[in-house]
This record gives C-alpha cells, structure tokens and sequence, in this order.
C-alpha cells in the first residue's frame, strides 16, 4: 500500500514540476515575442523618423552627407527614448 | 612726403615678405528658418550652441597650407561631431593653389578632391578685422541633392597685406588671406594671427587613400544610404573624426 502511495505521490510531484516548467518556458517565450515586436516597432517608428529627418535637412539644402548624419542622429535618439 | 613714401615702402615690403603663418579660426552657425519648428530644431540648436567650443588651425607656407580642428577640452568629440558637420568640416583640408585635398569621413577610404573658387566677385566693400584691413568677394555654394538643387551666398573678407590666396576649410584662390568666411549660415572668423613663424610649419600631405571628385563622393554617400546597416539603423562609423 505504501509502495502504491509513494508511486502515485511522485507521479504527481513529477507531472507538476513538468507543467510549471512547461508554463514558464511558455511565458518566457511570449516574453521573448513580445520584446522583439516591441523592438520591431520601435525600429519601424525610429526608421521612419530618420527618414523624416534626412527629407527635411534635403529639403532645406543639406548635402547628402550632413543629411545623413542628421538622419542617423536623430534614429540614435529615437532608439534612445529621446 | 618722401619720409612717408619710404615707410610705406618698408610696410608693404614687410608684408609681402610673408613666408608662413599660423590662422586660429573659430566657427558660427545660425539656426536655418526650416528647421524651425522640426524635429532637427533640437540637434541643430546643440549644433549651434557647441560651435562656440570648436577651434581650427590654418598653417601655411607660399605653396601650400592644411586647415585643421583643435581637440577640444572642455566638450567631448562626440558632442562636437555634429557641430563640425553643420559647419561644413569634415575632416583636415589640405589646401594647394588650384584645388584642395580632405580625406572623407564615414563613407569609406578615399581623398576628396575640391577645384579652388573661380568666379569670386570682388567688390570695394572693406572692414577691418584683428588691424587688417579686408576686402568682401563674393561667390556661391551650390547643393544639389534628390529634392533638388540649391545655390546659397558665400562671403570672404580677404586681406591684401597677407598675399596667401588661403583660408578656412579650403576656400581661398584670393589675392589675399581669407580672414572671415561666410558661407550660407556658418561664419569662419579669426581669432588669432601668428605671421612668420621662427619655426616653419609641417604642412604634411592627407592620407595615401585613392582621389575622388563631388559626384564620386556623393555616390558613395548615395551608396550608404542604401546599406542594409543604414536602414535597419545608425552604424557608427569606424573612422576616427
């Protein structure tokens, strides 16, 4: 009777670690996927205003390279929060 | 009259015996009307507002001269980046008689080559800078890029009693040092003038890198834009600026 008690216990003990570990791995994943649309869209939205950027220094004269360092500055402080 | 004669002999003797020189400049920039408002007032305001920490060297000789920036102490080369590149500075100009030398920055190992001014307009406009007094010539810069091509003033007070057809990041081919240069927004004033040096300067030469024109240049610029580093991002260049 104990041996069935200890094998059913275990059984039990064994399939609920598995299950929580199965869940975090799942949280930890859609963590993960989360994070990377997070970056995704940050990047579409800081590409988007480097681009605004490089147009408007174009548009008030700029040469190609000074609008591209304008560009480029201005997706560093997207990228940054700024 | 014959005493003043042979002093005025001796004054432009003087100068026309100029052999080198060392030019300290410093450098202005004015908001543009444009970019008021935008999302660049911010960067081109700290543009604005650094430049006033920004300082360059003209070393010359009769045959040639490099025009260089200081390292500046009091703000770090990063937080100046942005206000050499408004000011036009890209990297040391080596400067000749018909054209001038820069090695490029961030776009690649190569010498920009740039023709002299040609059609400065000289006019009789004077004013005196640092006791010198300093003619006005005037000429254009033209910009072209994809939203089209602009042409912007260009004023250079240029001093006949230094005959060095030199001045700020490679502009000169006048019959005189530039000591003030305005080309669209951006000011190159001097600050001080060391004539004669007791030890000659070393002009040096720009690096051994292949010679490219403006349209060369502005392909390989074009060529960065299209970089898959560029799109998905700034990668800072590797070049020390």
């Amino acid at each position: 009777m104990k041996k069935v008690l200890f094998t059913v216990f275990a059984i039990i003990a064994f399939s609920s670690a598995s299950f929580a570990k199965k869940q975090t791995r799942v949280k930890e994943l859609d963590n993960s996927k989360v994070k990377t649309a997070i970056v995704l869209l940050l990047f579409s939205s800081c590409n988007e205003r480097q681009q605004i950027a490089i147009d408007l220094c174009k548009e008030n004269g700029c040469g190609d390279a000074e609008a591209f360092f304008y560009g480029a500055g201005e997706w560093g402080r997207c990228m940054g929060g700024n | 009259m014959k005493i003043n004669f042979i002093f005025l002999l001796i004054f432009i003797n003087g100068y026309g015996q100029i052999q080198n020189g060392k030019i300290e400049y410093g450098v202005s920039i004015e908001m543009i009307e444009g970019f008021k408002g935008s999302i660049l007032e911010r960067p081109y305001t700290e543009s604005i507002n650094n430049a006033k920490y920004l300082s360059f060297t003209l070393l010359f000789n009769k045959e040639n001269a490099v025009f260089s920036c200081n390292e500046s102490l009091e703000v770090g080369n990063q937080d100046l980046f942005m206000s050499k590149v408004s000011a036009g500075y890209m990297n040391e100009v080596y400067q000749y008689k018909d054209y001038s030398l820069c090695a490029i920055f961030g776009f690649g190992n190569y010498v920009l080559k740039t023709d002299a001014v040609k059609d400065w307009t000289l006019e009789n406009e004077t004013k005196e800078i640092e006791g010198f007094l300093c003619y006005k010539a005037t000429s254009t810069k033209k910009v072209n890029n994809s939203k089209g091509n602009f042409v912007f003033p260009v004023v250079a007070w240029y001093c006949p009693k230094i005959p060095i057809s030199f001045g700020p990041n490679g502009y000169g081919n006048l019959p005189g040092l530039i000591l003030e240069l305005q080309v669209r927004n951006v000011v190159y004033g001097v600050r001080k003038i060391d004539l004669n040096l007791s030890k000659p300067p070393v002009i040096g030469k720009p690096k051994d890198y292949p010679i490219i024109n403006q349209e060369e240049f502005d392909q390989k610029v074009m060529a960065a834009y299209k970089n898959e580093d560029f799109k998905k991002g700034f990668k800072k260049p590797e070049d020390k600026f």
